[in-house]
């Protein structure tokens, strides 16, 4: 699926839990965040949308950062997923297969639906 | 002015302090741009990617500055008139005898004027402290 498949308003919202399941994976910075986000299709977020962000997983106390210097130039910010992030991640993800599961019985089987 | 200048006056008015922008401006130098890229390009324009970050209720140096004049200046006027209506029962000159009304009235006008200048320069041009890059305390 290419980025112009995905509705802006789709991307926000999946953004946050995009980045939540990289960082449980493994610690990153943001740059290879950025690139991992695109090659799965989020090619139009930029680093205006992902640090922010980060920012404010950071403030809510579910990302933690360090920053490591390997060398000459500024560093590189690498940011960790803390156990609330964890546990935000579980939570906000059993709530967007709910809300798959809820769209994709009202698209797949419209007329058995009652409003 | 450059992208981290503007992008610093940007996010004082946003209300972050000095450290927070700092670690920002860190964040960006420590992005790498490719060759047909810019900080602009990744990050946005500094005013759009300052909105993505939690405003603030922090006075910033420069509009206390500004409310420190306005204080002033309301303070000087009201005790013109304070002291012009005193001296208005007595026999001699007036108040408004020494310094004119529109003198008063005009001069806390420039002087607020002058200080929402100073005000807007402060926050635009001050660097941020600690310097970019230093470990906030």
């Amino acid at each position: 699926m290419t980025s112009e498949q995905l509705p802006p308003d789709v991307v926000r919202a999946a953004l946050p839990i995009a980045v939540m399941a990289l960082l449980a994976r493994q610690p990153a910075h943001g740059y290879a965040l950025l690139a991992r986000l695109q090659e799965l299709g989020f090619t139009r977020t930029q680093g205006g949308a992902l640090y922010p962000l980060l920012k404010r997983f950071e403030d809510a106390g579910l990302v933690t950062h360090e920053w490591l210097h390997d060398g000459a130039g500024p560093g590189r910010k690498e940011f960790a997923l803390t156990p609330s992030g964890h546990s935000e991640l579980t939570s906000t993800s059993a709530a967007w297969n709910r809300v798959t599961d809820i769209l994709t019985n009202l698209i797949t089987a419209p007329g058995k639906t009652s409003i | 002015m450059t992208y981290e200048q503007k992008l610093t006056f940007q996010l004082r008015l946003r209300g972050q302090t000095d450290a927070e922008i700092a670690e920002i401006l860190r964040e960006v130098r420590a992005h790498p741009l490719a060759d047909a890229e810019s900080a602009e390009s990744v990050f946005g324009s500094p005013e759009g990617y300052a909105e993505n970050f939690e405003k603030k209720k922090r006075r910033t140096r420069g509009s206390a500055i500004v409310a420190v004049a306005v204080v002033i200046a309301v303070a000087f006027f009201v005790g013109y008139i304070t002291i012009g209506l005193i001296l208005r029962n007595e026999s001699g000159p007036g108040i408004s005898d020494f310094i004119p009304t529109w003198a008063v009235s005009g001069g806390s006008v420039v002087f607020v004027g002058i200080a929402t200048l100073t005000g807007f320069l402060v926050d635009y041009l001050r660097p941020v402290t600690p310097k970019v890059g230093q470990e906030p305390a």
